[in-house]
C-alpha cells in the first residue's frame, strides 16, 4: 500500500514539476494548430466559395426578375438565364459540405432548401396555375435548383421559350423569379454570416468535442459525402435497399443532363478540403496535414489518397458526354464501379480519420465513459 | 442525481434518444422493455427526478428509492447503445439504496415521524457501498494492465493531443510522455485507491487523489456527471457504522436480506470475468465487455454498410443506416457485433414487410481499434437475418 502511494505521489510530483519546467518546445510532440486549419478553411475555401455562389445566385435572381415583365423573351434571353443557373448549380457543389452553423435555418438547412431533388413537376405546375409563390409548405421539391432545372430545361428550346411568352404565362415567369429569389435569399444569409460574425466563432471553437468547429467540419464533410454517394449515385443506379430497378429520373439536374459533372464537382470540392488547397492552387492546413502529426496518420493518408485516385478513375471512365440518367438505364454496370469506389473511401474519411484524430463522430453532445 | 435528471431533460436528450429513434437496441432477455414515447418518457423522467429529490431529502425514502431504481434502470434497459459504465453504477447504487435505511437522521421522514430517528447505523449498510465502489475501481484498474494501455499508451496517445485547446492545462496535453504518465497513474490509482481509502492513515491523501483524478478527467473528457458521482460516493469511506447495540433497523440477520446481498456480491465479483468464456480478443469482439468496468480502454470506430438482397430477383441494395438510427446509435452499432445482428434483424423485418420474401442481410463492417488500420469485424458473406441472438459465441465475428 505504501508503495502504491509513493508511486502515486512521486508520479504526481514529477508530472507537476516537469509540466512547469516545460518551455513549450522540445518536449512537446508536434502540437497541431487547429485554429490555423479552421482559419485556412474559412478564409481560403468557404468564404470565397460562398461569395462566388452568392454573386451567381444574385445574377440568376436578377435575370429572372427581368423576365417577369418580358412577354416575348428571345431564345437568347432564356439561354442566358439557363446558363447562369447551370453555373450557379456547378459552383453550388463547392459549398454543399458547409451545411452547418448559419446554414442551419429554422425551416430546414441550406442544402435541404436549395438542393432537394428530383423536382416535382406536377406540384410545380399546380403552384404556377394557382399563382402560389408563398413557399409556405415543406414541398422542397417544388423550389430550389431542381425546380429551376425543370422550369428552364424541360422540353425543346422552342417549347420553353413559348412557355415563358405572352400575358397568359406571367405566372410561370413570376414563379421562376420567386424560386430564384428564394435561393438567393437563403444563400445570401449564409454567405454574409460567414463573412461577418460566424467566421470568428468558427475559428475559435477549435476543440475536438461534439459541437466544436473541427467536429462540425469533419461530420459535415462526411454528411455531404454520404449525400453524394447515396443520393446522387446510388439512388438513380437503384443501389439503395428496397429499390427494384434503376430510377433514371432521380438524378440531380435531370433536365439539363448535367448530373455527372455536378457529382464530380462535389467530389473535387471534398478532395480540395482534404488536401487543403483552393481550385486556384493556393494551399492551407487541412485534415491531411493534421493527420501527419498523429500516430499512424501517414498510413491513413496513403490509404485515403489511393482510394481518392480510384474514385477519380471511376469518374473518368464514365466520361462526360452521356448523362447519368442515360447510363443507369442503358448500361448500369458501367456506373457500378463508381458506387463501389465511393463506398470504399467512406471508412477512411469517416471512422478511421475520426479515430486517429480523436474527433467526436456525433455532432450532438452526449456522454461517454 | 436530481441535477443529472434535470440536465438530461434540459439538454433535450429524452426526445433525441428515446422518442425520435424508430428502433432501439434492447438487452438480451429484456426485449419487452420498450420506450413509452411522448409524453410517457417525460413522465418517467419527471417521476425519476421527484424520486431522486425524495432520496436526497429523506422524504418517503423507501418508496423514493425503489421508484428511482425502477425508473432509472427502465430507461437504461430500453437501448444498450446508450450504455455507460457509470449509468450501470448508478443503477447498482440505487438498488442498494433500496435496502439500507438512509433516512433515519436529518430527513423529512424523521421530521414527520420522529420515532424513526436513530443515532447510528449498522456497519454493513456502509460496507456494502464501500465494497461496490472498491470493485469498480479495482476491476477498472486491472483491466488497464495490458500492453496496449501501459506500453503503447493507447488510446491516450490519440485522446490527449486532441485536448490541446483546453484552458490552462491544454498546452500540456501535447507533451510526448504525458499519455504514458496518465496511463500508469490511472492504472495505479484505480487498483490502489479502494485500499488507500479503507485505511485510516491514507484516507485523506487518497480522497485528495480522488478529487484530482476525477477533476482532471472530468475536464478532459465528455463523461457527464461521472466525476461528481464518484467524488461524492467515495465520501462513504469516511463514515463508520455504530457500535451501539440498540440499533432498530434491519440487520443482515434478516435472512432474506442476507441472501440478497450475498447473491448481489457474487454476481458483482463474477460478471466482469465472463469474457474468459469467449475466445478472441475482448476489445475487438466485445463479447463480455459491458458490465465489467472497462473504461477508457479503446478508441474504436466502424463504418458499417448493410446489404439487403431480394432472394427472388438477386437484386442487392445498400442501406442508409441514418434512415433507421440516430447518429449515436449508428456509431455504437457500427462496431459491436450484437447490435449489428439486432439491426440486421430489424432490416430483414422491415424489407420483408415492404414485400421482399425473406431478404438476405449481409454487412461489410470495417472497424478500427486504437489507431490500427480498419479490418473486417464480421464475415461479410454471412446472412445475418438467420443468425440467432444469444450469449453463445458468434462464429460470424472474425478475429483480428
Amino acid at each position: 500500500m505504501k508503495l502504491s502511494l509513493s508511486i502515486l505521489l512521486a508520479s504526481a510530483i514529477a508530472l507537476i514539476t516537469m509540466s512547469c519546467s516545460d518551455d513549450g518546445n522540445g518536449t512537446s510532440v508536434d502540437a497541431y494548430d487547429r485554429q490555423a486549419m479552421l482559419r485556412g478553411v474559412a478564409d481560403k475555401l468557404v468564404i470565397p466559395s460562398m461569395n462566388v455562389v452568392d454573386a451567381e445566385a444574385l445574377r440568376v435572381s436578377r435575370l429572372s426578375s427581368d423576365l417577369i415583365a418580358n412577354t416575348s423573351p428571345s431564345r437568347a434571353t432564356i439561354d442566358t438565364l439557363r446558363s447562369a443557373v447551370l453555373a450557379l448549380t456547378n459552383h453550388w457543389q463547392s459549398i454543399v459540405t458547409y451545411d452547418f452553423g448559419p446554414a442551419e435555418g429554422a425551416l430546414g438547412s441550406m442544402v435541404e432548401n436549395i438542393a432537394t431533388f428530383p423536382a416535382n413537376a406536377e406540384a410545380i405546375e399546380a403552384f404556377i396555375i394557382s399563382g402560389d409563390t408563398s413557399f409556405q409548405n415543406f414541398q422542397r421539391d417544388t423550389r430550389g435548383l431542381a425546380a429551376l432545372d425543370y422550369l428552364l430545361n424541360s422540353g425543346t428550346p422552342e417549347e420553353i421559350v413559348a412557355r415563358f411568352s405572352g400575358e397568359a404565362n406571367v405566372n410561370r415567369r413570376v414563379y421562376t423569379s420567386a424560386v430564384a429569389n428564394a435561393i438567393y435569399r437563403e444563400i445570401h444569409v449564409v454567405a454574409t454570416s460567414w463573412t461577418g460574425p460566424y467566421r470568428q466563432q468558427f475559428i475559435e471553437r477549435s476543440g475536438t468535442d461534439a459541437g466544436s468547429s473541427v467536429s462540425l467540419l469533419f461530420n459535415y464533410m462526411n454528411i455531404g459525402y454520404e449525400l453524394l454517394k447515396n443520393y446522387k449515385v446510388a439512388l438513380p443506379l437503384g443501389k439503395r435497399a428496397g429499390q427494384a430497378a434503376a430510377e433514371p429520373t432521380k438524378v440531380e439536374c435531370f433536365y439539363a443532363g448535367a448530373s455527372l459533372p455536378l457529382a464530380r464537382a462535389q467530389f473535387d470540392a471534398a478532395v480540395d478540403l482534404w488536401y487543403g488547397r483552393t481550385p486556384e492552387g493556393d494551399t492551407f492546413p487541412s485534415f491531411r496535414s493534421y493527420l501527419k502529426t498523429v500516430p499512424n496518420g501517414e498510413r491513413l493518408i496513403a490509404d485515403t489518397e489511393a482510394q481518392i485516385t480510384a474514385v477519380e478513375n471511376a469518374f473518368n471512365a464514365l466520361g462526360t458526354n452521356t448523362p447519368l440518367s442515360t447510363l443507369v438505364s442503358t448500361n448500369p454496370a458501367s456506373v457500378e464501379p463508381l458506387y463501389t469506389e465511393l463506398q470504399k473511401l467512406t471508412r477512411f474519411w469517416k471512422s478511421e480519420m475520426s479515430s486517429l484524430l480523436g474527433i467526436s463522430i456525433t455532432y450532438s453532445s452526449g456522454d461517454g465513459d | 442525481m436530481v441535477i443529472s435528471c434535470v440536465r438530461f431533460i434540459a439538454l433535450g436528450w429524452i426526445d433525441e434518444q428515446y422518442i425520435q429513434p424508430t428502433m432501439h437496441f434492447p438487452y438480451q432477455g429484456f426485449e419487452w422493455v420498450v420506450s413509452l414515447g411522448s409524453p410517457g418518457m417525460y413522465w418517467v423522467f419527471g417521476v425519476m427526478t421527484a424520486a431522486a429529490l425524495g432520496i436526497m431529502l429523506g422524504a418517503w425514502y423507501r418508496v423514493s428509492a425503489v421508484v428511482f431504481f425502477l425508473c432509472f434502470t427502465y430507461v437504461e434497459l430500453i437501448d444498450k447503445t446508450y450504455y455507460l459504465n457509470h449509468y450501470y453504477f448508478v443503477s447498482l447504487v440505487a438498488f442498494l439504496l433500496c435496502l439500507v435505511p438512509a433516512h433515519r437522521m436529518y430527513s423529512i421522514d424523521v421530521w414527520r415521524r420522529p420515532q424513526l430517528r436513530v443515532e447510528g447505523i449498522p456497519q454493513w449498510t456502509l460496507d456494502v457501498f464501500k465494497v461496490q465502489i472498491g470493485l469498480v475501481y479495482f476491476y477498472a484498474g486491472i483491466a488497464k494492465i495490458t500492453s496496449s494501455w501501459l506500453v503503447d499508451a493507447m488510446p491516450l496517445r490519440i485522446w490527449l493531443p486532441a485536448q490541446s485547446d483546453l484552458p490552462l492545462i491544454g498546452p500540456l496535453m501535447t507533451l510526448w510522455w504525458l499519455p504514458w504518465a496518465f496511463a500508469w497513474i490511472g492504472m495505479v490509482y484505480d487498483v490502489s485507491v479502494p485500499f488507500l481509502l479503507s485505511r485510516k492513515s491514507t484516507r485523506g491523501i487518497a480522497y485528495l487523489a480522488v478529487i484530482v483524478f476525477h477533476g482532471v478527467t472530468g475536464m478532459m473528457f465528455q463523461i457527464g456527471v461521472f466525476p461528481l458521482v464518484m467524488i461524492a460516493m467515495t465520501l462513504v469511506f469516511f463514515f463508520q457504522g455504530a457500535r451501539v447495540a440498540k440499533v432498530v433497523v434491519p440487520s443482515p440477520r434478516n435472512t432474506v436480506l442476507k441472501w440478497v446481498l450475498a447473491v448481489f456480491l457474487v454476481i458483482q465479483i463474477l460478471v466482469p470475468w465472463r469474457y474468459l468464456l469467449y475466445p478472441g480478443e475482448l476489445l475487438w469482439t466485445e463479447e463480455g465487455y459491458r458490465f465489467s468496468w472497462r473504461v477508457m480502454l479503446m478508441e474504436k470506430a466502424g463504418t458499417a454498410a448493410f446489404v439487403v438482397e431480394d432472394r427472388a430477383t438477386g437484386r442487392k441494395g445498400y442501406v442508409d443506416n441514418g434512415m433507421f438510427l440516430n447518429q449515436h446509435q449508428e456509431k455504437q452499432m457500427s462496431m459491436q457485433p450484437d447490435m449489428i445482428l439486432q439491426f440486421a434483424h430489424k432490416l430483414h423485418d422491415h424489407y420483408q414487410a415492404l414485400g421482399m420474401n425473406d431478404p438476405k442481410v449481409t454487412a461489410e463492417v470495417w472497424v478500427t481499434l486504437n489507431g490500427a488500420p480498419s479490418a473486417l469485424l464480421i464475415d461479410p458473406d454471412r446472412d445475418l437475418a438467420h443468425e440467432a441472438l444469444g450469449f453463445h459465441r458468434y462464429d460470424w465475428v472474425r478475429t483480428r
